[in-house]
This record gives C-alpha cells, sequence and structure tokens, in this order.
C-alpha cells in the first residue's frame, strides 16, 4: 500500500528536461552472417536516417512542460515547439506538430531518472528503436 | 429483446439483442483504441497488462489498470443488482441498465468533444468509464440470455464457434437445429461486432468523440424497439380482455 501511495503518474515523471544519451536497436542478431560481431548501437549516421522524416529530427534535450507543450533543442536545429500528450496508461507518448502531424512512441520506462521510449523505425528491417534519456532538469 | 427473461427468449431474442449490443460494443472498443490507446470492451489483455506492471513494480500502472477491470466488474454487478432487485417489470428492469450505459457513454462523448483537455487522468477516467459501461452491457446481455449472448468480447465466442464448426463435420450435428440456431447466433454477433469496430474507425476521422453518441443511439434502438413492442402487446392484452369480458 505504501509503493502504492509513493508511486507517481507517468505524467508527473515525464515533466522536466531529458537528454538523449543512446539509440539502440531493440532486437539485433549478434552476429552477421558472416560471423562479425554486430553492434545493438546505432551510429550518429544511421540515426540521421532514420530521424530525417520525424519530428525529433537532430534534437538531443527534450524539455516536456505541464501545459502539454514539448520544446526540442539540438546543436543544429531550431527550438520546435510541440504539443505532448499521454495515452492508455501512460505507455504511450504522442507528440503533435502545430501542421497536426502526430508521432507515437512506446513509453517503457519514465521515471525520476531515466526514460526509455521505443519506436518503429522501418528502416532496415531492424525494426523497433529504443532510444535511452537521462533527465536533466525539473 | 429485454422482456423476456433465460428459457423464455428465443433465438430470434438472442439474435437481436446480440447483433446491435455487439455492433455497438465493436464501436466503442474501435474508438477507444483509436482515440485512448486501451481496449474497453474487454478484460483479458488488462488482467495480462496488470500482472506486467506488478511485476515491473509500476504501482501507478499498476493500480490504473486494477483500476479498469474493477469499473468493469462493477458495470456487471450492477446491471445485474438492478436486475434481480427490481420489483418493476422485466421490460424496465432489463432497460435501466442500458440506460446506465446511454448516460456513461454520453458523458465521455460530450466531455471528449468539448472538454478534453488529453491530460493522463482524463483518458484513465474516461476509459474506466467505458470499462463501466461496457460491463453493463455484457452482465446485461449474458444475464438476460442465460449466458448465451456475451457482446463485449469475442474470446469465448470464438472458442465456441470453432466448437461448433468442428461438430459440424459431423451429420447428426449438422441437422441438429439447435446447434445450428447457435452457430447461426455467434456469427450475426461475431459480424456485427467486426462491422460496429469498422464503422467506428470509419466515421471517427469526421465526428470523432462525436461516435460515442452513434453507439448511444444503437442501444437506444433497443431500448425503443421494445418500449413500443411492450406497448403493442399490452394494447393486444388489454383488447383481449375486454373482448372475453363481454
Amino acid at each position: 500500500m505504501t509503493m502504492l501511495f509513493n508511486s507517481t503518474s507517468p505524467e508527473k515523471n515525464l515533466i522536466g528536461s531529458w537528454k538523449e544519451i543512446a539509440w539502440e536497436y531493440e532486437k539485433v542478431e549478434n552476429y552477421s552472417e558472416d560471423g562479425i560481431p554486430i553492434s545493438k548501437t546505432i551510429s550518429k549516421q544511421i540515426k540521421q536516417e532514420i530521424v530525417q522524416d520525424l519530428i525529433i529530427h537532430q534534437a538531443e534535450i527534450w524539455t516536456f512542460s505541464p501545459n502539454g507543450e514539448l520544446i526540442l533543442k539540438g546543436e543544429q536545429m531550431p527550438v520546435k515547439p510541440l504539443d505532448w500528450n499521454l495515452k492508455g496508461r501512460g505507455n504511450v507518448l504522442s507528440l503533435i506538430h502545430p501542421d497536426l502531424k502526430t508521432e507515437k512512441y512506446n513509453v517503457s520506462v519514465v521515471n525520476k531518472d531515466e526514460m526509455i521510449l521505443y519506436f518503429d523505425s522501418d528502416i532496415h528491417a531492424r525494426g523497433i528503436v529504443k532510444m535511452t534519456f537521462k533527465k536533466i532538469e525539473g | 429483446m429485454l422482456r423476456k427473461y433465460s428459457n423464455s427468449r428465443t433465438l430470434e431474442d438472442n439474435m437481436k439483442l446480440g447483433g446491435l449490443t455487439a455492433f455497438s460494443a465493436g464501436m466503442v472498443n474501435v474508438a477507444s483504441v483509436i482515440i485512448f490507446f486501451a481496449f474497453t470492451s474487454n478484460v483479458t489483455g488488462h488482467y495480462a497488462i496488470l500482472a506486467e506492471e506488478i511485476a515491473k513494480q509500476n504501482w501507478y500502472e499498476a493500480a490504473v489498470v486494477f483500476g479498469w477491470i474493477f469499473a468493469f466488474f462493477i458495470g456487471n454487478f450492477m446491471s445485474n443488482i438492478i436486475i434481480i432487485h427490481s420489483k418493476k417489470n422485466s421490460y424496465q428492469s432489463h432497460a435501466i441498465p442500458l440506460v446506465v450505459e446511454i448516460l456513461c457513454l454520453l458523458s465521455v462523448g460530450f466531455y471528449g468533444q468539448y472538454v478534453y483537455t488529453e491530460t493522463l487522468t482524463e483518458t484513465e477516467i474516461m476509459i474506466a468509464i467505458m470499462l463501466f459501461a461496457m460491463g453493463i452491457q455484457n452482465g446485461l446481455t449474458a444475464s438476460i440470455s442465460n449466458f448465451a449472448v456475451k457482446t463485449t468480447h469475442l474470446t469465448g465466442l470464438t472458442t465456441d464457434l470453432g466448437i461448433l464448426l468442428a461438430m459440424f463435420t459431423k451429420k447428426e450435428f449438422r441437422e441438429n437445429e439447435k446447434m445450428k440456431g447457435k452457430a447461426r447466433l455467434l456469427l450475426v454477433i461475431v459480424s456485427s461486432y467486426l462491422t460496429g469496430g469498422i464503422f467506428a474507425g470509419v466515421v471517427y476521422l469526421n465526428i470523432q468523440f462525436m461516435v460515442f453518441i452513434v453507439a448511444c443511439f444503437v442501444i437506444g434502438l433497443i431500448i425503443l424497439y421494445e418500449y413500443s413492442k411492450f406497448k403493442v402487446t399490452k394494447f393486444i392484452r388489454t383488447k383481449r380482455a375486454v373482448n372475453f369480458k363481454y
């Protein structure tokens, strides 16, 4: 019971600033057909390829405000304000662009320190991408 | 559809009740998946999610999912409390749960359309209200049809259909009218649920939350149809009684 009352809503945990720290494929074979080890980590080049059509393109810092606004910041990108909301039991994050383009991310973990999001990249037939964030403020 | 109880119901009664309620349940479930990313007409998946959240020690999420399951349970409980303890005629005691269901869906429709700011708390409460409404519907249809009609989830129904089709590979079962009737009832429920879901998916793009008002309209049809039949039957009985007197 104490644990229940001490638990926090995913919405409250999400509010604040988050820094992207890792991009990985969720599932990948450990070795290629030639026996060469394959890393789960996604290189910067592949990352750019994956995100080129996404709202989160070039974003490194994600700041979620309680009023439903999300500010994306990156070295080579202008500040991009979006709307955000959580659906389901807090397991689906919707990002809504001003032109109403919407992207969905699965929220696997969101606590006071760490956030892990998944999305289907449709690239290289490797499927699901895992994005890990650390909280830097809020 | 609503006046008869258990074994006095005909196959036609069950097909009408099953078809219309399955259509509305399909609508509600698909609309809620599109809008809220959560199923609202069945709880099997929610039990699995509850177990997963407990295993991950996500207590907040576990409590929310438990609340949703409980809302479905309370809906079933409440509709049967009304049916069992009502001192009114069977039409009224069966119609009252449907009126409560309509009120729930109306509240979700209008709140969603005009007030909803897409916070997580609002989403969680609206899902709970819809699960409660579907619990009411399922409890009512299952109870008055002697468990022949369950329209908000299709797991048991698909199982029954599989069993029946397997039995129909034998001639003696193929010629059994009761079994043929049951298969027809199950097919009506499945196709109505699916049609309702497809309909909701298509119209949601144009009318958003008003899709729940359309679902209310379908449930309202059941009440109105039965009311008109109830009045006609009462009129005929009165007329017969008067004729008998003279």
